[in-house]
């Protein structure tokens, strides 16, 4: 199967508010993508943490756009987000969340394969951070919803 | 819509099947999913009425589109959850209370009441098929999970008790044990006796708050817009 990567224009966005060490996270693992964002819009919705200089330290790794989005409320900026995405696929994730490598590489192709397709999701699994019960709670649910449990969680 | 957002899926790989019903369909939540641009201009910007749940009325207006729904599960990713019970409950409580106002967005007045049917095991292989719908000058949504059920028979035996109607105890009595045994008993046996004892009843102590907080926000954001909304329950405890 030969399929042109370079047919589809991606824009990831990113809705953030005062998480700037999670969306450092979230940034890193959009730099190691095997299939490379061409576009990640990243909508600040009123942080006053350090989030500004996070981004910036990002901004000769990837193509960051940053927005300001003063009106409170994540689909409010999420659509701030989408009219300033130029992308031809438009990809939602958020500042608490680590991509796998390969996550836009999957993303991507049931799009190419099949014009009919309009949106395409991917599998959401829980992360240990500070290893409460709360937190394993979530994590064994979200690995119940998959059906699988013997699938290693991420860690980190 | 009847589930939320992070525990939606449990889907196969491949295509979602989009249903008759306008409030159940297949969604994907914002955390990972990619749109194409034709299919965004179709579906419009996020309803920015509410905090949350904009990517499950999403799903809603794209199912009366013609564009498919595709499912992944290699393209992963880790998400970071809540660590605290407060933290959990509060989010349980938002995910319910944006329900109804959808609900009444995208039908109109009636009453609608689901039933859970189960298929496999697993908590993600229940669906629901209505068992009413018809036109009323309001609007009710109700999701007639075992929590609701054991809630309502539970309620009756407290009842009957008062009114020292023992045949009637005996009778719901009998009832509660069955939605029990039918519903529940399987999986909660299941997942007993391959478990850690004391997590097994911190998980199940911990699903019932969480139910609780989806119910009780689903009634509450329903009765501000005037919507009588029982909220899908789960039951289910995952494996320790």
């Amino acid at each position: 199967m030969t399929i042109d990567q370079k047919k589809l224009k991606i824009s990831v966005i990113i809705v953030t508010f005062n998480r700037a060490t999670m969306l450092e996270d979230a940034l890193s693992s959009l730099v190691q993508q095997v299939r490379f964002p061409d576009e990640v819009v990243v909508v600040d919705n009123g942080s006053s943490d350090h989030t500004r200089e996070v981004i910036k330290h990002f901004e000769e790794e990837l193509p960051i756009k940053y927005i300001f989005e003063n009106k409170k409320g994540i689909p409010v900026a999420r659509n701030t987000g989408i009219l300033n995405a130029t992308g031809d696929i438009v990809v939602f994730t958020d500042d608490d969340c680590v991509a796998d490598k390969k996550w836009l590489h999957h993303l991507e192709l049931p799009f190419l394969r099949d014009p009919a397709i309009g949106m395409v999701g991917g599998e959401i699994l829980a992360c240990r951070v500070k290893g409460t019960l709360v937190e394993d709670y979530c994590i064994a649910d979200a690995v119940m919803r998959v059906g699988s449990s013997s699938k290693e969680n991420h860690s980190q | 819509m009847i589930t939320n957002i992070l525990f939606t899926k449990g889907y196969e790989r491949g295509y979602l099947p989009k249903t008759d019903s306008v409030m159940i369909q297949p969604i994907f939540a914002t955390a990972n999913l990619a749109i194409r641009r034709e299919a965004l201009h179709e579906v419009g910007l996020f309803d920015g009425q509410y905090q949350t749940g904009e990517d499950v009325e999403w799903g809603i207006r794209l199912a009366k589109t013609k564009w498919e729904l595709f499912f992944e599960p290699k393209a992963l990713i880790h998400h970071k959850h809540r660590t605290t019970l407060g933290a959990l409950l509060k989010q349980w409580f938002r995910y319910g209370y944006y329900h109804p106002y959808i609900f009444k967005k995208h039908t109109s007045k009636s009453i609608k009441i689901f039933l859970p049917t189960h298929k496999g095991m697993g908590w993600s292989s229940v669906q629901f098929s209505t068992l009413l719908g018809f036109p009323l000058p309001f609007y009710a949504l109700i999701f007639l999970t075992p929590f609701h059920m054991l809630h309502l028979l539970f309620l009756a035996i407290v009842c009957s008790l008062f009114f020292k109607a023992y045949n009637a105890l005996m009778f719901f009595a009998l009832g509660w044990f069955l939605v029990w045994l039918f519903f529940c008993g399987r999986l909660t046996f299941r997942s007993w006796i391959s478990s850690k004892k004391s997590r097994w009843i911190a998980y199940t102590l911990l699903r019932y708050l969480l139910n609780w907080a989806y119910v009780l926000g689903a009634l509450w954001g329903g009765l501000k817009i005037g919507v009588f909304y029982i909220e899908a329950t789960r039951e289910q405890t995952p494996p320790v």
